[in-house]
């Protein structure tokens, strides 16, 4: 006897077509913080909300992870620390609910400091999802079988993923991850297979912004 | 010594026994085999289940008590279905490590921690038809001391509370002879509807962003929960095998009913001592209590009455 399943819901397209710039419950980002300083963080909600607010990267914070709870961001505010030590990361989470964010890191390169002329401060993007560097990494979990191709925008370097079915008769591993390294013209490994629910987690190693296509 | 003789009608032991069978009703708790047992899940199903008696005719046959086509309804007859399914954990993995362990986690969301997981109920009561057919008890009578012994035996009468014999009803469990006479064929139909809102219920329970997301790991865990649930295919088979194979259903009923009617409920009570001349009538402050004791067995006069003979002692 099978039931009918329809009524259950229409299963997840996160990954059919997507990229590094939005996560979700299941993809996450995390930037390295090489310069000290003052930096904004930016996330953009998949309903045009924004939330922004200030973060220290200082040398001599013993901190080396400040982690932004998407969800916590906009239901409680920004975390209560926000200082974090240089070379140390930012990480962008979601642990709840169904909503998409945009994360971004800004940095002002110039104006806004109240001296000299009155000028107005000009940011930089340091990093997004659609910007990312060395250091930083994105992570997702593959949650629908299929064959899926994550391409680097920036020089077309690609990585396939062949993500195979729970398997029937025996219990499964879960909370398995792969680590793929992405560097300059290369994934490495480039291609792999794995179950379903595995995690990607590509360390990134050169400029990066990744594409996510279901073959 | 004089004997007394009280005889009593084969009408009137039909009227006592059907008083006795108003007043049957137990229930237990019977663990079945388990439907699913490598590898997980893990099923398990219960019979919770309890047993009324009704209608049936007596007689009195040679040297013994007759009781035909008596109906044992099933009440309840709850299948209990638990199911324990494999702990599934998403995330948990790390993503950043550093030379003192892992600096971040990501998100773990863990499903199905519990055992058993979830648990069913399927109410078929009603729905099952048994009857016990022509089978032969014997009459004995045994002793109740329910007189507290520092009392008198005037103060034992007032108290309400008096020193019996019983008359109870004996069988060799071997010999109730109970038969299965009807399953509704709707059963299936109400399993189908139980397991229906019972996967309503479990993706009811997911969190959000598990139906978001992983709607192929909720119709993963449907498919589990749907194999076990798969046994019932011929449900009706399945049902009936639980009354005719050996060792059946039937012998928890057999078990508790026949020791009901050998300890705990008596047909007729004789006091031991007998109140033959009640306080009021003699215009006396106290009755006139005569201990008596029943003469050996009962004796059948079949078709008739059953001869209880006593004596005083």
């Amino acid at each position: 006897m099978r039931p009918n399943t329809e009524f259950f819901l229409a299963a997840s397209s996160a990954h059919e077509k997507s990229n590094s710039s939005w996560i979700w419950a299941g993809a996450a980002l995390v930037h390295n913080c090489k310069l000290a300083g003052t930096v904004v963080v930016s996330v953009s909600r998949d309903d045009d909300v924004q939330s922004d607010f200030n973060v220290e990267i200082d040398a001599a914070y013993p901190d080396k992870l400040l982690d932004v709870d998407c969800v916590d961001l906009f239901e409680k505010g920004p975390p209560s620390r926000r200082t974090v030590a240089s070379g140390g990361y930012i990480s962008f989470t979601v642990r709840r609910g169904r909503q998409l964010f945009r994360p971004s890191i800004l940095r002002r390169i110039a104006g806004g400091d109240g001296g000299g002329p009155v000028t107005l401060p000009i940011y930089a993007k340091e990093f997004d999802g659609g910007k990312m560097g060395q250091g930083d990494v994105y992570s997702t979990v593959m949650t629908r079988p299929g064959k899926y191709k994550f391409v680097n925008v920036v020089d077309h370097a690609s990585f396939e993923v062949e993500v195979k079915e729970l398997p029937k008769g025996e219990v499964p591993k879960f909370g398995e991850k792969i680590d793929i390294e992405l560097h300059a013209g290369k994934f490495v490994p480039h291609e792999a297979e794995v179950m379903v629910l595995t995690g990607l987690v590509f360390k990134i190693n050169a400029p990066a912004d990744i594409s996510i296509e279901s073959k | 010594m004089s004997a007394a003789s009280v005889t009593i009608g084969e009408d009137a032991l039909q009227l006592l026994f059907r008083r006795f069978c108003a007043q049957f009703h137990q229930t237990t708790r019977i663990p079945l085999d388990p439907i699913f047992t490598s590898p997980p899940p893990h099923g398990h199903i219960v019979l919770e289940c309890g047993w009324r008696l009704s209608n049936g005719t007596t007689a009195l046959v040679k040297d013994a008590f007759r009781v035909s086509n008596l109906d044992v309804t099933w009440d309840p007859f709850d299948l209990v279905i638990q199911i324990d399914l494999p702990t599934l954990k998403i995330g948990g993995f790390c993503i950043i490590d550093s030379p003192f362990g892992c600096l971040l986690e990501f998100p773990e969301i863990s499903l199905f921690g519990s055992d058993p997981d979830f648990e069913v109920s399927v109410p078929l009561g009603g729905l099952i038809g048994s009857r016990i057919v022509n089978s032969d008890f014997e009459f004995f009578w045994k002793d109740h001391f329910d007189a507290d012994p520092r009392m008198t035996a005037h103060e034992s009468y007032f108290a309400g509370t008096v020193d019996r014999y019983g008359l109870h009803l004996d069988i060799d469990p071997t010999d109730v002879h109970i038969e299965l006479f009807r399953i509704d064929a709707t059963v299936k139909n109400i399993l189908d509807k139980v397991v229906g809102d019972f996967l309503k219920l479990i993706v009811g329970w997911m969190p959000d962003i598990v139906k978001e997301f992983f709607g192929y790991l909720v119709d993963w865990v449907i498919g589990l929960i749907s194999d076990i649930f798969g046994i019932f295919d011929d449900l009706l088979n399945w049902l009936t095998e639980l009354f005719v194979k050996a060792p059946s259903i039937f012998s928890f009923f057999v078990r508790a009913f026949s020791i009901f009617i050998k300890t705990d409920f008596a047909l007729f009570y004789l006091d031991k001592n007998f109140p033959i001349v009640d306080a009021d009538k003699a215009d006396r402050d106290l009755p006139v209590l005569l201990p008596v004791r029943p003469v050996a067995r009962p004796v059948i006069v079949p078709g008739q009455e059953l001869k209880l003979e006593v004596e005083a002692t």
